[in-house]
This record gives structure tokens, sequence and C-alpha cells, in this order.
């Protein structure tokens, strides 16, 4: 360790991730790899073999189901699954109710899988898919969320298409619209100094397109099932599979891939999308049809008809100042497109909007609608508040352009950050006060770095010229929902006489590190300054208890509270044992972990090595740890980005040359994890700001990108001269030794960041569309060169 | 689902005639030839129902990868792999615009399995052929593109029946570089220039293309003659990220700079146009004139002069402007 610390091993900067060698020389075994050998069948045709699943695909974005017809691909020898052979089920009452339509239901968006098909090998499923033929009778489609909620619009549903019931989520429901008021935001906006808008600003679809494909395998003995797929929260997979095919739970396994333990237990990245199994659904049930093992996959031309998506949203905003700059009044208008089934009314983007700065005059309605677009609004990394950050902080910069103000000094001036004897803020919505903030340190940490200052020309003036390089800055705040806690959580340390160490979590490392996060965790929670006597068993029903999936940056806290806690309850059975062994009297009450031993804190000398103490156990001991939902607190993950961009005003292109992060980490656990985070999230954020979407044909409301060439991600030619990940320790209260989650914030107000430095690069032209095309570039470098600006 | 090749035979010809005499045999509909393999291998994996035959005929086999100088200028084989072009110090030395050109082709794995005689024939990629739409090329009879998405595959200068654009690297820089192809077929072999190989969009033996080359028939070289002393060069290509991505416009250049002033100009757009596009009218304005930034917009203006972008659909105007660009750029690039 390069500097003292009063942690055992969190915050080490010199540890590596666990799994890479594994991960970087093919070794690890995903579930798309998962062949006979690794789960003990003999592979022989028929009960030992493997078949494999396809899916006949319906074209259009709305039809009717006519007629069915598999008799040809089943007199070709293969086994074909339709809806009508399904266990029964309400058709678009819960996600995987939409896994397979039957005859006469109607579909609802394009590409949805109509009928699965099974064969022997995987170009034969193709030649299985192709003798199916299905008959539909196309129907009129809606594919914009204000279209489906205007008077008179087509009705998708009886209940209309903003169901007053509201929508499941992973938060449970939903209301399908939401209002949250504070103030009078009209007066305070007809007494404003200064009115920006009504503004309208949209995103785009996009899917998530992780290098993993969804894959799955599914295995059927004795009533009992047995899944190995690409998930992020087996226990959930469990539960809804043992709810769909009416068995009980424990008969029910998952993991993630092979599980069982961190090498096993690998997912090539889960984005949200890995946490539903619609796939996993119909490749059991195939399973239990043809009595063998049957393996699905979803290519990448398929990868979005099962999957949620970042929902196409769309905001009119209006916000009202003073000269001075202080904010006085927002208001704004949400419409969140859902797709076919299930959503988001955008309460999450709606709370970045309020919580953002103090304004105290708000009102904001948020809308949900169902279109035929695509499958489901649901989560994709940081579910929709990557479009909420965009929103308010495009509109807070169109602001600050018309006070004709430094945009950084109006944000830092109503910034909503801890006050001056560093008391956290409070959420004006739900009135109760943050867990903790990093604001303003964290923008002023940032501000120093990038050197604002500096670099920040005024209004209409582009940071730098060089020939036809034009470079702009710009700012983006970070106040984000996601890195808090979400539920409970439950996890188990177990020590062996040799002194090693078994740490359980119903988790899963979803690609960005976590086993190595995990790992550190249940060190720290045992006073250990190596993890090298630590596994993991994780990613697996059979060996773990479930303490809620990988998502919503949830994880790093989940796991340390609940080994933090386990440690404690390992303590309260091995400390009796062990203080017999101290000095005379050592009460076991006073004993801890740290720096390698169990000692009395109240006299630190009086100790025992950690390997020493775990010899006197006969057999392992295991500790539990459990802890509940929190309530009364809001806990925000906060931070402050810069942007700087140089654009080539000839050809439009865009390169992002500086890019700074400060994130209120709370406390750093796996330092160099902490860094790649700020990294991959950037790159995702670029490639939201400039290229990703998933586009439909104008005409036929068919997919046109269903491949990585034209869904376009950032590559890493794109990667920025410069990257700075700050981090700001603010120890909060409620997270385990104050680590809070960063895997979602990382991302959030990188587009509005980038976006507003190109504003800047060009004159003040505002983006106000994601993603900005190379055709939106042009636009912009037109309208500077109308204005005299370029 | 997992997307597979379907069945097809694989057939090694042994000769080039072996190959003409196959392709004959089979039918148009029935085969096709198979070098690289990087571009008629995905539009059989994505089901192009028009562009998935039965049989493949093999002329990697044939000898025609090669890299050979004579006195009269470079002759490159048409299966050669494009990352050999791009490393060859011949192509270098004589035309180094085309090691340039081709050096921007996709990414380093595709152009090290894809070939020179590939990237110039290479089919379009136009979202609607390569989603299976029933367009021209795919047996149907609609251009989608030209009512549709057209923002990032389809013509700047017009068309008729399909309008996407000819999206290879390649062929505009040979075409600025007056090179030649060899094609051979049943009647025999012809050797013709780029703007006689790519005269547009009619029906080849029953394909809508846009270039000459007969389904039974193949080009089997280049001819890059050399360059008058004093000619510079230069290529720009205009994408949108740094990699993987065809052109959305970009452009060729060469010019004779020994008098001082420019003669000789040669400027082709590529990625714009269902064809390389020349641009006389930019040519024109270039000759005769010493170079400045000035000079380098006024042709960036004159090579777009005449585009008519389209306005159906979504509309394709802005690259218009990516045109212009990619002229100012690879006129500054001059060497």
């Amino acid at each position: 360790m390069s500097t003292p610390s009063k942690f055992n091993i969190i915050g080490n900067p010199n540890i590596n991730r666990r799994d890479i060698t594994r991960k970087v020389t093919g070794a690890a075994v995903y579930a798309w790899d998962i062949n006979p050998e690794h789960i003990g069948v003999d592979g022989t045709v028929g009960s030992g073999s493997i078949a494999y699943l396809g899916v006949v695909t319906c074209p259009y974005p709305r039809a009717k189901i006519l007629k069915i017809d598999t008799s040809a691909a089943e007199a070709a020898g293969f086994v074909t699954l339709t809806g009508d052979q399904m266990p029964p089920y309400s058709y678009l009452s819960s996600r995987n109710s939409l896994a397979l339509p039957r005859t006469s239901d109607i579909t609802m968006y394009p590409g949805q899988p109509v009928v699965a098909v099974a064969a022997l090998t995987t170009d034969q499923v193709e030649d299985a898919a192709r003798l199916v033929t299905v008959e539909y009778e196309p129907l009129p489609y809606i594919l914009e969320a204000e279209e489906a909620l205007a008077p008179g619009a087509l009705q998708l549903y009886n209940g209309g298409n903003s169901p007053a019931g509201g929508y499941t989520n992973e938060n449970g429901i939903a209301p399908s619209t939401i209002n949250i008021k504070f103030g009078d935001a009209d007066a305070a906006m007809a007494k404003a100094d200064v009115v920006v808008g009504p503004l309208v600003y949209e995103t785009q679809h996009e899917q998530h397109y992780e290098f993993e494909p969804y894959a799955a395998v599914a295995q059927w003995t004795n009533g009992s099932l047995r899944v190995w797929s690409s998930n992020q929260w087996a226990h959930n997979e469990a539960s809804s599979l043992a709810a769909f095919f009416g068995v009980p739970v424990n008969n029910v396994t998952v993991s993630t891939a092979l599980g069982g333990n961190e090498g096993g237990g690998v997912l090539g990245n889960g984005l949200g999308d890995k946490i539903y199994q619609e796939l996993e659904v119909v490749t059991a049930a195939m399973a239990q049809k043809t009595g063998t093992v049957v393996k699905g996959a979803l290519m990448r031309n398929n990868q979005a008809i099962w999957a949620s998506a970042r929902f196409p949203m769309k905001s009119y905003m209006t916000i009202g100042a003073m000269k001075d700059g202080t904010m006085t009044a927002l208001k704004a208008t949400v419409y969140t497109n859902c797709g076919a089934i299930g959503g988001s009314n955008g309460d999450d983007a709606i709370s970045d909007f309020y919580n953002m700065y103090n304004i105290p005059n708000v009102n904001i309605v948020g809308n949900s609608a169902n279109t035929n677009r695509y499958h489901s609004a649901g989560a994709m990394r940081d579910v929709g508040e990557s479009q909420g950050h965009f929103f308010i902080e495009s509109l807070v910069d169109e602001l600050a352009q018309k006070l004709n103000m430094d945009p950084a000094a109006l944000r830092r001036q109503n910034l909503r950050g801890n006050d001056a004897s560093g008391n956290p803020p409070v959420d004006p919505n739900v009135n109760q006060p943050y867990s903790s903030s990093a604001q303003p340190a964290a923008f002023d940490k940032a501000a120093t770095a990038f050197g604002w200052s500096q670099k920040w020309q005024g209004w209409g003036k582009s940071s730098q010229v060089n020939g036809p390089l034009r470079r702009g800055v710009g700012i983006a705040n970070l106040n984000g929902a996601k890195g808090g806690i979400i539920g409970f959580g439950a996890g188990q340390l177990q020590v062996s006489p040799d002194g090693s160490v078994q740490a359980f979590t119903g988790l899963t490392d979803h690609g960005a590190g976590g086993n190595t996060t995990f790992a550190l965790e249940a060190a720290e929670a045992l006073g250990l300054t190596s993890f090298d006597n630590v596994t993991m068993v994780m990613s697996d029903t059979s060996l773990t208890t479930d303490t809620i999936g990988t998502f919503g940056s949830r994880s790093t806290r989940a796991c340390g509270l609940a080994f933090i806690a386990a440690a404690r309850d390992l303590g309260r059975q091995w400390f009796p044992i062990v203080a017999p062994k101290l000095a005379p009297n050592t009460d076991p009450k006073n004993l801890v972990f740290g720096n390698n031993m169990i000692f009395d804190k109240t006299n630190p000398s009086n100790g025992i090595s950690f390997t020493a103490a775990a010899a006197l156990l006969t057999s392992p001991m295991k500790g539990s740890g459990f802890f509940p939902d929190p309530n009364n607190v809001t806990e925000r993950t906060t931070g402050t980005k810069f942007a700087e961009v140089e654009v080539n005003t000839e050809t439009g292109a865009v390169r992002v040359v500086h890019f700074t992060s400060s994130i209120g980490i709370g406390r750093v656990i796996f330092a160099k994890g902490a860094e790649s985070q700020v990294r991959g999230g950037l790159f995702m954020g670029i490639g939201e700001t400039l290229y990703q979407e998933l586009y439909l044909d104008p005409t036929t409301g068919r997919h046109l990108n269903p491949n990585f060439h034209d869904f376009r991600i950032a590559t890493i030619m794109e990667a920025p001269d410069q990257v700075d990940a700050l981090w700001i320790e603010q120890n909060d209260p409620v997270a385990p030794w104050g680590a809070v989650g960063i895997g979602e914030p990382v991302l959030m107000a990188v587009a509005p960041a980038i976006a507003n430095a190109l504003s800047n690069a060009l004159g003040g032209y505002r983006f106000r569309t994601l993603p900005i095309s190379r055709e939106d570039i042009v636009a912009g470098i037109q309208w500077a060169r109308a204005n005299g600006t370029l | 689902m997992r997307t597979e090749v379907p069945k097809f035979g694989l057939v090694q010809a042994q000769s080039v005639q072996d190959a003409i005499n196959l392709l004959s045999k089979y039918g148009a509909g029935n085969a096709r030839i198979i070098s690289g393999g990087t571009d008629i291998i995905s539009r059989m994996k994505n089901g192009i129902a028009a562009h998935t035959p039965n049989y493949l005929i093999d002329i990697s086999g044939l000898g025609l990868n090669y890299i050979k100088q004579d006195s009269g200028g470079v002759h490159i084989g048409a299966t050669t792999a494009n990352s050999d072009v791009v490393n060859s110090s011949v192509v270098n030395t004589a035309a180094p615009l085309l090691a340039s050109a081709v050096g921007s082709i996709a990414t380093l794995q595709l152009r090290n399995n894809s070939t020179i005689g590939g990237d110039v024939l290479q089919e379009v990629w136009c979202p609607y052929l390569r989603n299976n739409y029933d367009c021209w090329r795919n047996g149907g009879n609609v251009c989608y593109g030209a009512i549709g998405d057209n923002r990032y595959y389809h013509s700047i200068f017009g068309g008729r029946l399909c309008y996407a654009v000819h999206a290879g690297d390649a062929a505009p820089a040979m075409s600025a570089l007056g090179a030649q192809a060899t094609i051979q077929g049943p009647l025999g072999s012809r050797t013709i220039s780029m703007d006689q190989l790519f005269p547009g969009i009619s029906v080849v033996g029953g394909r809508v293309q846009e270039h000459t080359v007969d389904y039974n028939e193949i080009l089997t070289e280049f001819y890059i003659p050399n360059q008058p002393k004093g000619t510079k060069s230069g290529w720009y290509k205009v994408r949108d990220r740094g990699t993987w991505d065809f052109a959305l416009a970009s452009a060729a250049v060469t010019v004779n700079m020994s008098s001082g002033a420019a003669s000789n100009a040669s400027v082709v757009l590529g990625g714009v146009d269902v064809v390389p596009h020349r641009a006389s009218a930019a040519e024109s304005y270039l000759n005769g004139k010493s170079m400045s930034e000035d000079v380098y917009s006024g042709a960036g203006a004159a090579a777009v002069q005449d585009a008519t972008p389209l306005t159906y659909g979504i509309g394709n105007a802005y690259r218009v402007e990516l045109a212009k660009g990619a002229v100012i750029n690879a006129l500054r690039a001059l060497a």
C-alpha cells in the first residue's frame, strides 16, 4: 500500500481483478459455451444431447396471428413450440406472458417471437424456422408516446394506452402518471426575470448490446428444473420460472453460467436486460417438451426482441430565474415511450430534475404510454437517468446562455449540496435528508482538475480554434437515484480451521469486477489485509440466499452491508472460543477483526492471529448477515463532469479530447475497478451521445440496424486523450465503510457534458435530441456559419 | 435466434476458365464466387434471398494474389488481400493514394481477410437490402432507401432504380489514378477503365448493379499506371467513427503540380453516389490554379455543385457538406 490506511484492504490501489486471466485467456465458460461435459450429460443423441432453440419472429410492429403452421417443420423431424402449447397464461399480463403469443393473439412489436423451434445443430435450427409458416393480418400501430396519448388514438389495450392500474417494474408498482409539485411554479415563473422554454428535448431507443448475447441452458429431471443462463439475478429467475411452470421454487436451480464459485459465474456484462427471463422461460418450456437439455441464445439480430430497452423520452422543459442567476421555477411535461408492455412514468428522470438544484417552485408531470415500438421499457444502466440528466443539464445550460452567465458559475450558485456545516441537503419532494452528498466538494475538485476557468471563453466563443478545428467545453452535474441500497441484503461468511474463507452472496459479477469487490469486502469485514484465502461462492441459487440482483448500482453496498453483518454473526459464535486463549478475563464482546488478527479493542496488544484463531475451530463456522430494506432515507449519488470536445467544421467529426469525472463514491473499495467503471461509463456515454440508436424503417416500422455495424457503439478510436477519474470519499453513513455504488452514476451526465461542450464549440447552437448525429453536427456548423460565429 | 450461414456447396475452381465455366453452368441465381468472403458470407448469413446461392466457387487459389511492377505501372491481382495492398512497398511508392484508401477500409481484421477485387465489386450496404427487403437488388422493384431511411447509404447525386451508394474505398482511388480492370468471361478478356467498369445502375445478367461484371465473369486484375512526374495525391474518408464504418463521404484526388499550377486534376468522390463519382467541375476548377486554402474550398464547392440530395424519406442533404469537406481535406493532404 502506498499510503497508510485505516482499512485493512479496501481502497488498496494495487489490487487487480481476480478474474482477468481466465477472461483474457478464454478459459471462462459463458452460458453459451456450456457443453455436455460441463453439466454431466454424456452427449449421446436423445436424452444426453443438447438441442438448440430458435425462434420465428413477426416482422410487423402489430399484427393479428391468423394461423400458425408447424407441420412441415415437424414432418422434417424438428420440434416446434407455440404459445398454444405453453402452460396457460394471460397474454400481455406480465413480461413472461409475452414470451410466445398464441393463435388469434395480437403481436405487439416488430421482431416479437411467435414460434420456437428446436433442432440438434444451430444451422438446423435455421432450417426448422424456415419451415414454419405464420399468417398475419398486419394491424395499424403506434410508435410514439405522445401519439399514443393523443385524443382519439388507436387503443392498444382495452384500458387505454396508459393503463390506470400502473406498471409493475423491478421496484414494485409504479403509477402510470406522476405529478411532482411543490411551491407555486406558475406564480414564480410569472415573476422570473428570465424564462427559458418550453424547450423540447428527446432521447432515442437503444438496446444494451452487451458483447455476450443472452443464452440459457435448461434441463428437466424428474420435475426439477436446472437452468444455466446469462443472468444478473439468479434467485429472481428461479422464482419466475417456478411460478410460470407451477413447481415449487426449491425444485428450480438457476446459476449464472456454470455458477458455483466466482470462476463459474461469468457474465459478459449485464446492463439491466439480464434481470428478465423470457428466453429462459421458452428454453425451459422447450426442454420440457423435448425431454432433452435445450440451449437457447439470442444473437445480435434478435438481441432486442425479448429485452427491455433504454426507453425513448421526450420532455417539454421550462425554467425561470432572476437576473442574478437564482433559479426560481421549473416546469416540465415528460413522455416516456414504454414499448409494448411494462415501463416507467419517468420518475427516475424526474427526480433528477428537482434534486439537482435548489429550485423552490416545481411542477412536473410524467406520462407513460404503451406503443408498438419495442418490447418494454425497463432496466438499462440507470433506467431513465441518462435521459433525465440530459434534459435538466441541457436546459440549465440554455438558461446560462440566456443570462449570459458562466454555466459553471450558474450551476455552482444553485447547486443542491451540503450546507456550510456539512449537513446533507434535503430531497425537496419527500422532504427528507440525503444520506450524504459530495457537493459542492465534487464540483470544485472537478472544476480545478479540468481547468474550467482557463478554458471557458464565454458564450459564442469556442474554447480553442485551430484552422477548421473548434474546441468547446461543457459541464453537467450528477445527482442520480442509483447507488443506493434498493431492498434487503443477505450474505454469509464461513471460516475453516485452516484459516480459509468462503464468502457467499446471491449477487453475480455482471462483468464490472464485482467478484473482486465482493472478495475485498469479505476480507475487510474479517480484518484481513489479503484476499488470497477468500473464495467467493456466488451466482447460484442452490448455494446462496437471495440478496436481490446485481443492478441499480446496488451490489457494492448490498454485499458490503451483508458481509459486515455476517462477520458480526461469525464473531458472536467464534469470539467466545477465542477469548479463553487470550489474556485472563478477556470479554468476547470486546473482540474485533483487524490487521489479520482477532483482538481486544480495549487493549489491542491482547490478540491472536486470524489463522491461529481459525485453528481453534474443529469444523467450518458460518456467520449469516442480513439487513432490512432501510426506510426514511434518500440516497442520491452526486458529482460533476466536464468535457472538452473538438469538432472538425469541415467534416462534422467530433472527438472528446478531455473528460473529467468527479463523483461522491463515499469510499473507494476496489480502486482499479472504480476507475475502470469511469472509463467504461464514459465510453458508453460517448456512444449514447453521438451514435447509438436502434431505428425502424419509417414506412414499415421494421428494424433496420439490429447489428453491431449499424448500431454504432464507441470504439477504442473514440477514446479521449485524457480522462480524470476523481473521487470524493464523503463516507456515507448508511453504507458499508461509507461506500456507495457508482456503476450507473459513471454514465449519468456524460451526454449533457458532451452536448454542452459541442454547443460551446459551435457558437451556442443547441443540440436537443440524442443521439447527436453527424447530420445534427452539420446543422450546428451551418447555423454557426450563418450566425457569424464560425 | 442464432444466425447461421445456410448450407452451400463449395467448389474449388481449378483455373479462372474453370470458374467461369462453373458459373455459367450453375446459372446466375445458383452460384457466386468467393475469395475473402467478408461480404458474400455476411449476405448469406443475413438470409438475403437473392444473394444466397447454392454454390460458392472459390477463386482464392487461382494465383490472383500478387502485386507486380512493370515499366508502365503496377499489376494487382484481384484476390490480393487488402492488407497486402496497404503494406506493399511497391504500392506505397507508385500509388500511395491507393495504399491510403485501402488502409481506411473497415478494420484491420477485415482488411486481412478481404480482397481488393472484393472491395471494388462489393455489394451495397443498404439497410433495406441487408435486412432482406424485396428491393431492386433482391428480386423486387422498389428502392426503399429512396423513400425511407437514406441518411447513411444512399446517393446525393440522384440515380435510377437502386439509389444505394457504392460504399467501397478502393474504387474511388483507382478511378482517380486512372486504373484499369481486366475482366475475363465466356467471351474472353477485356481491359476497361474504372469509368467503364462503373457506368451506373443497369440490369446486367438479370441483376440490378452499378458495374458491368456479369454473373459468369471474373474481375482478375487491376492495373495502376505510373503517374506522371510531379503528380501529387490525397485521400480523405469521412466516417462516423475512427474505424470500421463505411464512408459518409470520401475523396480521392490526383493532380500534377510540376509546373507549380495544377494540371490533370482528378477528383473522385466515394460513398455519395451509386458509383465512384467523378467531380468534373472540381477538376476543371483546379486545373491552372496554385494550391491555397481558398482553392481547396473552391474545389470542394465545385465538387458538389450538382448534388441532388434525396428529399423523400428522411433525407441526406447533410452529406453534401461532408463530401465538400472530404475534397478540401484530400487536397490539404496532397503529397
